[in-house]
């Protein structure tokens, strides 16, 4: 309730405020007006003094000659002084209070030369009446009471010291310049009266006018807001009708291009090589030249209208059903084989891609056909051919297992009959090529690898087919000689199996086994990493299995012992790596855990 | 464009009271010129043998010489109208007026002529060339003489108190005197009009009162 009472009072405010400004406008505009009056009134009655001179006393008379009177002068200078000083000030000083003071005063006293020009007449002294009527044009009692003081003082003095000039005559009363100022004083009450009421007017004009204004005001400030909101609402409209316009263009832009598009993809599609058909709602609504080749329909109105299902065998209609659904949603589907009647009912192998349309706003899928019935002849062909060769591989490595089992079968029979040769040996080469199997699965030795090693191992002492029995069954000891052609087994066997060609991966055992690590061994004396991988694995087996067999002339060495002997001789005779893998992975292995590992080698590379 | 002296309050308030001072030392000037008698006349004495006038018997015969075209003689002439009125017909009164050599009648006949003619028991008379006036000793228009019945001369002067004004006057006030047979308060007074006579020295030699 507050801020509106607060409103009001600074609106009334305000509104005093511009009217005390109007008031004050008006009243200087009255001012400079009434002060342009007086500057055109002064003047005037300037020239009417001189004129009234010239009328009373033309001239002056000495005998015959005669001049102009002394009257014209005094109304040609003293009322061109009393006249000029108030008009320059009406002129370059309008609207200053000084300015209606002093022509308050200029105007009396011309009253007051009027009236010593005219003799002191009494009809001249309406002009002082006249004169404050038209000073009361001011509006201000000021003005008014300077001119009844100035006509006051001139009335008085002259009517004491001088009362032809006023009264036109010397026989007055003392008292008579008090019966004018009297007339005088009555005049101005009218006049007071009159400039209060009109004053009043004029600020109750004023309060109408800023009244009206703060209304007219409020009224243009509604009026701009509302011009403003129209101008806004102008511009969005504009704005939306150019975006609208806009949008159209660009519709229609859209559409000639799909016009084209459409134009374009209907000529593709005629000139397509592969058939081609549109579904839509379920129905076929479009088959370019190729379908209606494919399909051996004579003309498209046959097939147009057809339920697409129509022309697909039953058993494709569930795949059928999700694909047409799948376009119809928008989304694509690949390549697919399907099956399409022609009209003569047989069904052609095809394969097919559709992908989604609108067509004539609704949507639909488009398909590609083509014809695969040559392709899946070919593929068939191809099968067959296939399956036959498969056949004939297989019977290829049936035969090639065979011939594997039979070298081996050969070999283990080589390695069987140096055995029996050897009564001390009896099943040592069995022994030593399962273990060293294991020794190199411990290596990490491959399966093709594995199978030559098998070999070598079995071979191993198939040299010795070149040492005479005498030598190699004699009981005691050999002689030096003896040894050295004990010594040349490995390279007999080296003679022996480098002419086989399927022996030969295998022959590092045979001619290597006797090889040490410190280069003392035999046939040549290799050293470290000379020796081959194989036959530093199988020296250590053969030594291992010939201290833990039993001999005629000792028996077999305990695990314990001969363990610390193959340590014993790892750096010297054997491969110290080899010696630590085979001490701690092979050696405590009972024989039948090699053995399981030999066999799953065996099976493994019989599958190869 | 403002004038420097306008645009500045405090010389414009100074000049405006220069100007006040101004317009009343011009009405001051006015006043002495109004105040400035004309020459007065040597009248003789006794009423002059040797002009054509007749002076009324048994009673005082008034001369007055008139300026026809004096404007200020109007002023003596109504005062002397008044007189005339007042005296009761024991007053004869010669208003002189003066026909200078080479004018015409009709310069004679002016409206102080016909104011002069129209004033009950005054003799109007044309004094050609001035005999009458100098006789009298007349200098300026408005010059008054009244002789009494036995040709005395009894009052010289103006019937005006000032230049052109009529009403009460010392001039008026003894001329009455006399003529009721009383004392005037003055026997001579001053004479506000124009010279009658070209060069004749006068400290104001105009008047007015149509």
């Amino acid at each position: 309730m507050k801020k509106p009472k607060l409103e009001t009072q600074l609106e009334t405010e305000k509104i005093k405020r511009r009217a005390l400004d109007l008031l004050r406008v008006h009243q200087e505009h009255l001012h400079c007006r009434t002060d342009r009056l007086f500057a055109f009134l002064m003047a005037l009655q300037w020239l009417a003094s001189m004129a009234a001179a010239y009328w009373i006393a033309p001239r002056t008379w000495e005998g015959l000659s005669s001049r102009p009177h002394p009257h014209l002068w005094i109304a040609l200078f003293l009322g061109g002084a009393i006249s000029l000083f108030p008009i320059a000030l009406a002129i370059w000083s309008p609207g200053s209070v000084l300015t209606r003071h002093v022509i308050a005063i200029g105007q009396m006293l011309m009253s007051g030369l009027l009236i010593h020009l005219t003799g002191g007449r009494l009809e001249t002294h309406f002009h002082v009446f006249g004169s404050l009527a038209f000073l009361a044009f001011y509006r201000d009692w000021r003005v008014l009471a300077t001119a009844s003081l100035v006509t006051g003082a001139d009335h008085c003095l002259r009517g004491l010291y001088w009362p032809q000039s006023i009264y036109g005559s010397a026989a007055i009363e003392p008292w008579h310049w008090m019966e004018h100022v009297g007339w005088v004083v009555f005049t101005d009450i009218f006049l007071f009266v009159s400039i209060a009421h009109s004053v009043h007017e004029m600020r109750d004009i004023a309060w109408r006018q800023a009244g009206q204004e703060a209304a007219e005001a409020g009224l243009q400030q509604a009026h701009d807001r509302l011009e403003m909101r129209v101008a806004e609402r102008t511009t969005e409209l504009a704005e939306s009708n150019t975006a609208l316009e806009r949008d159209i263009a660009e519709r229609r832009r859209s559409e000639e291009a799909l016009r084209v598009s459409e134009q374009r993809h209907r000529s593709l599609m005629e000139s397509l090589p592969d058939a081609m058909l549109v579904h839509c709602q379920g129905y076929i609504v479009y088959a370019n030249p190729a379908a209606l080749s494919l399909l051996e329909y004579a003309q498209a109105e046959d097939l147009l209208g057809r339920q697409t299902l129509s022309i697909i065998p039953s058993e494709f209609h569930s795949l059928a059903r999700e694909r047409i659904r799948s376009n119809q949603q928008g989304c694509s589907n690949s390549l697919v084989r399907l099956k399409f009647f022609r009209t003569d009912g047989a069904a052609i192998d095809v394969e097919t891609i559709s992908t989604p349309i609108v067509w004539q706003g609704q949507p639909g899928g488009q398909i590609v056909i083509r014809d695969i019935a040559e392709r899946v002849a070919s593929e068939q062909k191809l099968a067959d051919l296939h399956h036959l060769l498969e056949q004939r591989l297989d019977r290829i490595v049936l035969l090639n297992y065979e011939l594997a089992q039979a070298y081996d079968g050969t070999i283990e029979g080589w390695s069987k009959a140096l055995d029996l040769r050897d009564h001390e040996t009896e099943g040592h080469s069995q022994r030593v090529s399962e273990m060293t199997l294991a020794l190199a699965e411990a290596f990490g030795v491959g399966a093709e690898e594995l199978v030559h090693i098998r070999r070598g191992a079995l071979l191993h002492d198939i040299g010795k087919m070149g040492v005479p029995d005498h030598i190699l069954l004699k009981p005691g000891p050999l002689t030096d000689d003896e040894w050295v052609l004990m010594r040349r087994h490995p390279e007999y066997a080296y003679q022996m199996l480098s002419q086989v060609d399927f022996v030969r991966p295998a022959l590092e055992i045979p001619y290597c086994h006797h090889e040490k690590w410190d280069g003392t061994g035999y046939p040549r004396g290799l050293r470290g990493e000379e020796i081959p991988l194989s036959a530093r694995l199988f020296a250590i087996v053969d030594v291992w299995d010939a201290l833990r067999s039993d001999r005629p002339y000792r028996r077999a060495w305990p695990l314990e012992k001969t363990c610390d002997h193959i340590a014993a001789l790892a750096g010297t005779h054997f491969d110290p790596q080899v010696v630590e893998v085979f001490l701690r992975q092979v050696a405590p292995l009972p024989i039948h855990v090699a053995a399981e590992f030999v066999t799953t080698a065996r099976v493994s590379l019989s599958a190869s | 464009m403002k004038v420097l002296f306008i645009s500045r309050p405090f010389i414009r308030a100074a000049l405006s009271l220069l100007w006040l001072l101004g317009v009343f030392y011009g009405f001051r000037q006015v006043q002495r010129y109004n105040n400035a008698p004309g020459q007065a006349a040597a009248a003789p004495l006794s009423w002059p043998h040797n002009v054509a006038l007749n002076r009324a018997l048994g009673g005082a015969t008034l001369v007055m010489a008139v300026h026809p075209h004096c404007p200020c003689t109007r002023a003596s002439l109504a005062n002397l109208a008044q007189l005339m009125a007042r005296s009761q017909g024991q007053l004869s009164a010669v208003v002189v007026f003066l026909h200078y050599p080479g004018v015409s009648d009709s310069w004679m006949q002016t409206e102080t002529w016909r104011q002069a003619q129209a004033i009950p028991g005054v003799q109007v008379v044309t004094d050609t060339n001035g005999v009458i006036a100098r006789r009298f000793g007349a200098l300026t228009s408005g010059q008054t003489c009244l002789y009494d019945a036995a040709g005395r001369l009894r009052f010289s002067g103006g019937l005006t108190a000032e230049r052109g004004h009529e009403g009460d006057s010392g001039g008026y006030r003894a001329a009455l005197a006399l003529v009721r047979g009383q004392t005037p308060a003055q026997t001579r007074t001053p004479v506000f009009g124009c010279p009658l006579f070209a060069g004749t020295p006068t400290a104001e030699k105009d008047c007015f009162q149509r």
